[in-house]
């Protein structure tokens, strides 16, 4: 991770291919969301039959998406951040981003620490969601994990690259930012 | 100091943090600050902090943030804190009066269970209010002594769907925030609410009828952090329980109005109140109730010693 | 725990976000990051960062949230598929009489994509990926190029379904149903308005272009002899009768959702997965529904669901704390000791939410302001429809204002490259000032908003 190439390097190919699976994860929870409310309708209009499961789990899902994408949101570079300081000064805002990224990581790695820690009590104490009917809780807080140590991971792997690049490429890097080299490695 | 911040400070001062699952001045809240009001003036050296209500606190993780000391009390339904204690359901099952349940010692066994999970009951705060079924405008077809809702589509919670299904109906899950336009446009057929709070809730313009038979108890336990509770000193929790028992005697008195006045309010606005006799309401009752234990003491078998304190009268 | 005054709490949670928020933490850690602290102070520490990230799963696991990634799941496949794009062009062909006919365009198609799309980014990214180069090309003055898309992409906070109006719904309590219908006809008059807007500007400052006579002749024939730019929009490729079946079918889904909703068959949040359902369908219909459009649509609707969903979480938390801390009551007391006039209090509120927007992204300001305002809402007794609609229009304006506008942000990768941010802002003041038109028409005027929920 010393190196302004650590996105190619084997740690950030792993982090990719990790950001990669848990969005693969995200985008299933984004397609149950759809055939669930679907059926849902399906079941309780045309055949009279409603369904509690597919209530319950597809607002189950809706967190679990959010959770799972999070790190390809950093990834992207897609958390909304406010740019006030003008492009001219270059050299400030660079400064400001890549330590803005740091701690960002920080921040999210932080929580990421509670989260775990959350985790495992729910898999004690086998907690549900919001009744004794719900479906079990610490699920999500596997999930929540997971979303914050990889939005953690990639924000940390941006400032990495932004820190080790030459001033032209930094430069550049602010306008495209990782979705272009995303978008080049994903297609 | 406790977790909570409830600490009693050297002077003897004690200050409690408490929160509330509804909103300040809504009615679930009338007795606790009735309780409140006079534990202050009879116990001056206690002050209790109010953060907030469902503003402040998300109503679900209230019991848990209780037992986490990030308050030392609050006001929770029991409903809303199932996932950290099953037991916690007989609240709904109790056919008496508050008071009668504490002298029966039904509290006390309530209260042994709760403490295994960090939480002490002190005891609870509203009366007469319970829940029961409410139509749209297929009302007219139902038969008064005896429902048969087979073929109809009922929004209801996990608590309400044993009873639902018993009398035939499909349970429909749905947020309370999509009741109103799904009344509106036919997508339910009613729904299982309290017997009170309608207005407030946004959701009384499309009922039609209600079916006068409140089924299944609401209850709102106090419930404080265990640990908060072990600190006090020996008159503070003397005030607090001399306070919650003198509230539980008050409670009928306190709520029959609430209830009275919110019937009020529906016959005006042209409401149907479908009203069984005394004794169909009774059997209706009974039937929930038992339906309600026959799944709980499955699930939980200790449950059932509770039913026999509820009926030792 | 730790006692605060009143202004010690709003300086931190006012001041420290703004600090973190202007250093480039992300708008969602920011908010998570102050409210943690402020839960801390209130609550003790292991007990305030528990409750902050237990709040962060329940406030999540909301049923009524899942039309937000729905309606912009929905958004993505017609826009990568072509098919909306493909509608458009046949609308276009009839507005070849008009001069400025693209910035005519650019309302209607916004108005159009505001149905289509719960998304003020989705549908102002697509007006301007399509439009603005093109305008561009045919020698449209670059304001009123960008000004146009700024203005009309706001339509889709609007216009039913709309992501903010849903939150803004389900956090006030009010029915989500009829509030989304409350903003029909407000989202046409301000589409109505921008058209003005448009219209004024070709006609006395010029910098459109002028009617295509050709235009009309090229549809008779139903041929396409015009030299495409090299940007291979999906209109260039289409034939009209192609064009024409995808607006058919896209006027259609609408109906049949609305359909849904009116006979009770779905509840509203569920429409918006059967408008994914519907949409898929017309896709696999015309072969559009390649793998390709499936994966790219899935991305960038996790891109902007997870990027929208984590303010929410923080904005829903910092709320909490807010009000917990004693800062709320202190904001109501004090606005409501001011005055007891609803309409200065109708106001104060709105000038609020002006302001908020010159900083904040619209999620988080629904959820800010609701537990500040509903309590005055119900003191002044407004129509909790009408004041959300109000509030929506005035968070809608947001999205154009600087420094933080998130339509701001969207439109500066299409804009022409040497356009200066400030010129961007300019060019939205007038459609900004259509706007608080249409909120004073609606002061005046309640039942413009009340009337068409009342009616069903
Ligand atoms: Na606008
Ligand atoms: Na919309």
């Amino acid at each position: 991770m010393s190196t302004g190439n650590s996105a190619r390097g084997p740690v950030g190919r792993i982090l990719r291919a990790l950001t990669t699976a848990s969005a693969v994860l995200a985008g299933a929870g984004l397609v149950y969301m759809a055939l669930a409310t679907i059926l849902a309708v399906v079941l309780r209009y045309v055949f009279r039959q409603p369904n509690r499961f597919l209530f319950e789990s597809t607002e189950f899902a809706l967190a679990l998406t959010v959770f799972f994408a999070l790190g390809m949101v950093a990834l992207y570079d897609r958390h909304v951040r406010v740019d006030l300081i003008p492009r001219r000064f270059a050299r400030t805002n660079r400064k400001v981003d890549i330590g803005a990224r740091f701690a960002t990581a920080a921040i999210a790695g932080t929580f990421g620490w509670f989260a775990v820690q959350l985790f495992v009590r729910d898999l004690e104490t086998g907690i549900r969601m919001g009744s004794t009917f719900g479906l079990p809780r610490w699920i999500l807080m596997l999930a929540l994990t997971v979303g914050l140590v990889l939005l953690a991971a990639n924000e940390l792997r941006g400032a990495l690259e932004r820190l080790h690049a030459t001033g032209t490429d930094a430069a550049t890097a602010d306008v495209t930012g990782s979705e272009s080299t995303g978008e080049a490695k994903h297609d | 100091l406790s977790p909570g911040g409830g600490a009693v400070s050297e002077d003897g001062k004690v200050t409690l943090r408490l929160a509330t699952t509804q909103t300040r001045d809504s009615p679930e809240n009338i007795g606790l600050w009735r309780m409140i009001e006079r534990l202050e003036r009879d116990a001056p050296w206690i002050t209790i902090d109010y953060v907030g209500g469902p503003e402040t606190i998300e109503p679900n993780d209230a019991a848990e943030n209780v037992q986490s000391g990030a308050l030392d009390m609050a006001s929770v339904s029991s409903a809303y804190y199932t996932q950290i204690l099953p037991e916690a359901e007989v609240f709904d099952l109790t056919p008496n009066d508050p008071a009668v349940d504490r002298e029966s010692g039904a509290l006390e066994l309530i209260n042994s269970w709760h403490e295994e999970v960090g939480l002490h009951v002190l005891g609870v705060t509203i009366a007469e209010m319970a829940y029961m079924l409410h139509f749209g405008s297929r009302w007219s077809e139902i038969d008064i002594t005896e429902p048969d809702l087979t073929g109809w589509l009922m929004r209801g919670g996990p608590t309400q769907q044993p009873m639902l299904e018993a009398l035939g109906a499909e349970v429909v899950n749905m947020p309370v925030g999509e009741i109103y336009t799904a009344m509106e446009r036919g997508t339910i057929d009613g729904f299982a609410a309290g017997n009170s709070g309608m207005y407030d809730l946004g959701i009384a313009e499309p009922i039609k009828a209600s079916y006068m038979a409140p089924y299944l108890t609401i209850r709102y336990p106090l419930l404080m952090n265990l640990q908060t509770w072990l600190t006090l000193d020996e008159r503070t929790r003397e005030a607090l329980s001399t306070a919650m028992a003198e509230l539980e005697r008050s409670l009928p008195d306190i709520y029959r109005p609430v209830i009275e006045g919110e019937y009020q309010r529906w016959a005006e606005d042209g409401k149907e109140l479908l009203e069984p006799t005394e004794g169909d309401v009774d059997r209706f009752q009974a039937r929930a109730r038992d339906i309600g234990w026959e799944l709980l003491v499955a699930r939980t078998p200790r449950a059932a010693e509770v039913r026999e304190l509820y009926e030792v009268r | 725990m730790t006692d605060l005054s009143p202004a010690m709490w709003l300086a931190l949670f006012v001041g420290g976000l703004a600090i973190l928020v202007l250093l480039r933490i992300p708008v969602a850690i920011a908010l998570l990051t102050v409210s943690s602290i402020g839960a801390v102070l209130l609550y003790g520490f292991s007990p305030g960062i528990e409750m902050t990230v237990v709040s962060m799963v329940s406030g999540l696991t909301t049923f009524t949230l899942t039309a937000v990634p729905m309606f912009i799941l929905m958004g993505e496949l017609l826009f990568r598929s072509g098919v909306a794009f493909s509608a458009i062009g046949a609308a276009e062909r009839g507005l070849a009489r008009l001069p400025g006919r693209l910035a005519f365009l650019s309302v209607g198609m916004g108005a159009v994509l505001g149905v289509l799309s719960g998304s003020v980014m989705a549908s102002t990214a697509m007006l301007a990926g399509t439009l603005a180069p093109e305008m561009e090309r045919r020698g449209y003055s670059r304001r009123l190029a960008t000004g146009s898309i700024l203005g009309s992409g706001g339509l889709a906070m609007v216009l039913p379904p709309s992501t903010v109006v849903i939150v803004w719904g389900a956090t006030a309590g009010v029915p989500v149903g009829p509030l989304l219908i409350a903003g029909v006809v407000p989202g046409v008059l301000m589409a109505v308005g921008y058209a003005v807007v448009v219209g004024a500007w070709a006609y006395f400052f010029g910098g459109a272009e002028r009617p295509a006579v050709l235009g009309k002749a090229r549809v008779r024939q139903g041929q396409h002899q015009t030299p495409e730019p090299s940007s291979g929009t999906a209109v260039s490729t289409e034939d009209s009768r192609g064009s024409l079946v995808n607006l058919v079918a896209l006027v259609g889904m609408i109906v049949g959702v609305l359909a849904l909703i009116l006979f009770g068959i779905a509840t509203p949040t569920e429409a918006a997965a059967v408008a994914v359902g519907l949409t898929a369908l017309i896709l696999l219909v015309q072969r559009r529904l390649t793998r390709e459009v499936l994966r790219e649509s899935i991305k960038h609707t996790l891109l902007s669901t997870g990027m929208v969903f984590l303010i929410i979480a923080g904005a829903t938390i910092y709320g909490r704390v807010m009000a917990g801390s004693g800062t709320v009551t202190a904001f109501v007391d004090g606005i409501t000791s001011v005055t007891g006039n609803p309409t200065l209090l109708l106001v104060i509120m709105l000038a609020t939410v002006i302001v908020l927007g010159l900083f904040l992204e619209a999620i988080a300001i629904v959820l800010l302001t609701i537990p500040l305002f509903m309590p005055i809402v119900q003191i002044a007794g407004f129509d909790p429809l009408w004041f959300g609609i109000l509030m929506i229009i005035a968070i809608q304006i947001g999205t154009v204002t600087p420094p933080f506008g998130m339509s701001l942000f969207v439109i500066r990768q299409y804009a022409p490259k040497s356009m200066p941010m400030s010129e961007l802002y300019r060019a939205a003041v007038p459609f900004v000032l259509s706007d608080l038109t249409i909120v004073v028409l609606l002061v005046l005027a309640p039942s413009i908003v009340t009337a068409l929920p009342a009616l069903m």
